[in-house]
């Protein structure tokens, strides 16, 4: 959660506002979406809505919403789903970030 | 090029939380710092020695290796075939000469969660030379960033 965060207020950086879509364009402007070990998009879970988030985001909030309801079995489920390979590309793209920090 | 494989001066630093990584081949990598000339990983990543051969005062040899370390340590988390599990670096041993003037340790914990992968095995002088290879990462500029990613990633609860 807290890593994401830091790495929405790196993209955030010279954007008018701090939100989870600059995560996701960031994601697909430096092609973090394509290749081998891609970040994954899905649809997202929010009511009334369509669009496409970004692994880092869907799980964040998915997180976020486990926690609202105190759901702890979602909780350890959305945890067990949060890999090292996951997380290992999340530092990647963070890293990218912070090198690429205009 | 004159042998350098007999330094007496050494800092091992002792390594926890780099996972599922095996180097074969293990070898002293010739590495380019005003101090500090040679590196060595052990084959399980448990372990970064760095040698020197200088008459600087003591403190400022490891004040020195702390930053070497950290560059060193901060690329290592972030070669995508590692596994982190609540990584950590500590000062094990400071020898100069035959004395071991271990003085000081310091402690970085990040926590990620434990996970059991497949095992990767890489030759250790390719993995280290492309894991040294281009210049320092952390600059003045983003020091402070890296600092806070750095911290962000201590926190065991997060």
């Amino acid at each position: 959660m807290v890593l994401y965060d830091f790495l929405m207020e790196i993209v955030s950086k010279n954007k008018p506002r701090k939100e989870q879509k600059n995560v996701s364009d960031f994601i697909r402007e430096n092609g973090f979406n394509v290749g081998i070990n891609h970040v994954v998009f899905r649809t997202t879970r929010r009511e009334n809505s369509d669009f496409l988030e970004d692994d880092f985001t869907y799980y964040r909030n998915e997180i976020a919403h486990a926690e609202f309801q105190n759901d702890f079995a979602k909780y350890e489920t959305l945890s067990s789903a949060v890999t090292n390979v996951l997380i290992n590309k999340l530092l990647e793209v963070i890293h990218f970030g912070i090198q690429n920090l205009e | 090029m004159p042998d350098t494989t007999l330094k007496e001066n050494y800092i091992v630093y002792k390594i926890e939380g780099l996972n599922n990584c095996k180097l074969q081949n293990v070898v002293k990598l010739n590495f380019d710092d005003s101090i500090f000339e040679q590196v060595e990983i052990s084959s399980n990543l448990k372990e970064i020695k760095l040698y020197f051969d200088s008459e600087e005062d003591t403190n400022n040899i490891i004040e020195k290796a702390n930053t070497v370390l950290f560059e060193i340590f901060k690329r290592l988390i972030l070669n995508k075939e590692i596994d982190i599990s609540i990584p950590e670096y500590n000062v094990d041993v400071v020898r100069i000469g035959n004395e071991d003037i271990t003085q000081l340790q310091i402690n970085e914990r990040i926590a990620i969660r434990d996970e059991f992968r497949m095992q990767r095995s890489f030759d250790a002088k390719v993995f280290l030379e492309e894991v040294l290879s281009g210049n320092n990462l952390v600059t003045d500029a983003n020091k402070l960033l890296y600092r806070k990613l750095l911290s962000i990633m201590r926190n065991p609860e997060e």
